[in-house]
C-alpha cells in the first residue's frame, strides 16, 4: 500500500523567498519552496499559489515545474521588499540569526480573485497554507464554497490566529506563536482552541500532537542527522503530514513526517534527498519503529549541562559564551562551574578550598553530560572531563581551536567536534541515550 | 571597482562526487554492549573479530553481529540512514577495531559495504 495519498491534491499558499546562507555561500529558493521540495520527494499531487516580487518571477514557474508542481500559479505580489532572507547559522546550532532584508516595508498583494480562481481549477482536497505578510484568513476565505481540509503553518504568522477554524496549526518551538504562548507546549491547545489537531514540531527533541478529541499529546521521536542545514525542515515536515494518508496513526505519521524531514535536513542536495525518500520507502516497518531521540521541550530545563573550560576573568571566553546561548535556545540548562561556586585561587585557606572542591564535584554529580571546551591547555577542564568519563557519564569534547592533542584527553569523550553545529547534534544524540538508559 | 555574487541557485547541484553515505565506511563504538547475548556469554570481542551489521532493524535499533549472528551491540542512532541503505542492497561488514571490558564496555567497529 502506498504511504501517501494518491487521492490527495495538495495546494500549497505562501511567499517565496530567497535564502541566502552566509555561512555556506550558497543562494536557494525558499519560503514556499521547501514544501515543494517534499511533496515532489514523496511523489505525489500538488500545485502552488504563491506570492512573489516579480524579479523570480520566471525563476519560479520553471524551478516548480522542475519540481514537479502541477500549473503553478502567481497569486499575489510582493513589493518594497526583495524577500530575501539571510540566514547566519544555516544548521541551527543556536539562534539561526535570521535576518529579513527590508521587511518593514514589505507589502503583500494577494490577489483572492485569482486564488480562488486557481481553487476551483485545480480542486485541491488540502490546502497547505505557509503563513506569512498576508491575512491567511483571505485565503480561507477564497475557498468558499470549494471544500478541502486546511493546513497551516504559523510559525510566521501575522496578527491574530487564535480563531481559525482549520484542520491542523503547525508549529515549532522557534515560531511566534510558540512564544507567545510563554513556551508553554499545552497553552497551544487553548491558544489554538478552534483547530482539530496542533502539530507542535521540537527541533532534533522530537514531535507532539494534540488532537481535539483525545486529552493525551501523542509524540514522536526525531531521527538524528548530521545536520547540514535546518531552513525549511519544518515545512518539509508539514508537507509529509498533509501528504501522508487521513487514516494513518497521528504516531506514525508524526514519525514519518519526523524522518523525511531528518532526510531534508542532511544535505543541501534536492536529487540527495529526493532519492533518499524513494528509498526509505523500501523500509517503512523500519522507520515506525526505529528508536530515535525524544526531548519533550519542557523536560530540557531538567538536563544540566556541565561547562568545563577555563572560565576564568583573563581568558576570551566568547567561545564558551557561544556554547552556552546555544544550549539555552534549545531550553538546556548549561551550567558554568566558575560563575556558580567561584574561582578558586593560592590565597584561600586550605577549608576554602576543600568547600570550593566540594561544590564543583556536587555540580558535576548533578550534571548528566559534560561538555569540555578546552579554550586554553587548561588541566582543570582535562580533569574534569577525566572525573565525568570515569564515572561512566556521557561527555563531549568540543574542541574548535583544535587544542586537546593529548592522548587521554582526545579519547575520553564519547563524542569529539569542533563546530557548534556538531555540538548541537551530538547534545541532543547523547541526552536522549541517556534518557533511554 | 566591481562586484561579485552567486549568480545562481544552488538547488540543483548533484552530491558531491555522485555517491551517497551509502557507499561510505562506518566506524563507531557500539551501544549496549553489557546488554547482548555476545557480551552475557563470551565478555568484549576481541580486536579484528570479523562483525556485519544484521538486516533490518531489531527493536528500531540496527545491530552489530558476529558472522554468526550473536548480537555485540547497537549502532548509535545517528547511524540510522544504513537501514536505507539496506533498503538500497547495501550490507556492511567489518571488524573489531578495539574492545575494552572495563565498567562499561567498550567495543568500536570499523564497517565497509559490501
Amino acid at each position: 500500500m502506498n504511504l501517501y495519498d494518491d487521492s490527495k491534491r495538495i495546494l500549497v499558499v505562501g511567499e517565496v523567498y530567497v535564502d541566502r546562507h552566509l555561512d555556506r555561500s550558497l543562494i536557494r529558493l525558499g519560503g514556499v519552496f521547501h514544501a515543494a521540495r517534499a511533496l515532489d520527494a514523496c511523489g505525489v499531487k500538488y500545485s502552488v499559489a504563491y506570492l512573489c516580487p516579480s524579479y523570480l518571477d520566471e525563476h519560479c514557474q520553471s524551478f516548480l515545474i522542475q519540481l514537479g508542481a502541477s500549473d503553478p500559479r502567481k497569486t499575489g505580489n510582493v513589493v518594497g521588499a526583495p524577500n530575501i532572507m539571510e540566514i547566519r547559522d544555516s544548521g541551527e546550532a543556536g539562534d539561526q540569526g535570521y535576518q529579513d532584508l527590508l521587511c518593514d516595508s514589505r507589502r503583500t498583494d494577494l490577489d483572492t480573485g485569482v486564488l480562488a480562481s486557481h481553487i476551483r481549477c485545480y480542486g485541491p482536497t488540502d490546502l497547505l497554507v505557509i503563513a506569512g505578510a498576508f491575512n491567511i484568513q483571505d485565503v480561507i476565505d477564497a475557498l468558499h464554497p470549494h471544500i478541502a481540509r486546511v493546513h497551516v503553518d504559523v510559525d510566521h504568522a501575522l496578527g491574530s490566529l487564535s480563531q481559525i477554524r482549520v484542520d491542523t496549526v503547525f508549529c515549532s518551538t522557534t515560531g511566534v506563536p510558540f512564544v507567545e504562548c510563554g513556551r508553554a507546549p499545552d497553552a497551544l491547545r487553548s491558544f489554538f482552541h478552534a483547530a482539530s489537531k496542533i502539530v507542535l514540531k521540537e527541533n532534533r527533541g522530537g514531535s507532539r500532537a494534540y488532537s481535539k478529541l483525545e486529552h493525551e499529546a501523542v509524540e514522536a521521536d526525531s531521527f538524528p542527522v548530521a545536520t547540514a542545514h535546518s531552513v525549511g525542515v519544518g515545512d518539509c515536515f508539514d508537507a509529509t503530514w498533509v501528504a501522508l494518508r487521513e487514516g494513518e496513526p497521528a504516531g506514525h505519521r508524526l514519525r514519518r513526517s519526523s524522518y523525511v524531514a531528518s532526510l531534508y535536513a542532511s544535505t543541501f542536495s534536492h536529487q540527495e534527498f529526493r532519492a533518499n525518500e524513494l528509498q526509505s520507502r523500501t523500509v517503512v516497518d523500519d522507520v515506525v519503529t526505529l528508536v530515535g531521540t525524544r526531548i519533550p521541550w519542557e523536560h530540557r530545563p531538567s538536563v544540566n549541562i556541565y561547562l568545563a573550560a577555563p572560565d576564568f576573568p583573563d581568558v576570551n571566553t566568547a567561545e564558551l559564551d557561544r556554547v552556552e546561548l546555544a544550549l539555552r535556545h534549545h531550553n538546556f540548562s548549561p551550567r558554568r562551574p566558575i560563575r556558580e561556586n567561584g574561582l578558586g585561587n593560592l590565597e584561600m585557606t586550605w577549608n576554602e578550598r576543600r568547600n570550593l572542591f566540594a561544590k564543583d564535584v556536587a555540580l558535576l554529580e548533578s550534571c548528566e553530560l559534560l561538555v569540555a571546551v578546552p579554550l586554553t591547555n587548561d588541566p582543570g577542564t582535562f580533569a574534569e572531563l577525566g572525573w565525568f568519563a570515569n564515572e561512566g557519564k556521557a561527555s563531549i569534547l568540543y574542541d574548535p581551536l583544535h587544542l586537546a592533542s593529548n592522548l587521554f584527553v582526545s579519547n575520553l569523550a564519547r563524542r569529539s567536534c569542533s563546530t557548534l553545529v556538531g555540538l548541537v547534534d551530538a547534545v541532543f544524540e547523547l541526552v536522549g541515550q541517556v534518557r533511554r538508559g | 571597482m566591481g562586484s561579485t555574487g552567486k549568480n545562481k541557485f544552488g538547488d540543483y547541484a548533484p552530491a558531491p562526487g555522485g555517491t551517497t553515505k551509502c557507499e561510505n565506511s562506518v566506524d563507531a563504538e557500539l551501544e549496549d554492549v553489557a546488554r547482548q547475548n555476545y557480551f552475557g556469554t563470551n565478555g568484549v570481542p576481541p580486536p579484528q573479530t570479523p562483525v556485519r551489521l544484521r538486516n533490518g532493524t531489531t527493536s528500531g535499533r540496527l545491530v552489530v553481529e558476529d558472522m554468526t549472528g550473536v548480537a555485540i551491540g547497537n549502532l548509535p542512532t545517528s547511524f540510522h540512514y544504513l537501514a536505507v541503505c539496506q533498503g538500497r542492497g547495501y550490507s556492511y561488514e567489518g571488524e573489531v577495531t578495539l574492545s575494552r571490558a572495563s565498567k562499561i564496555p567498550v567495543v568500536e567497529v570499523h564497517l565497509e559495504p559490501v
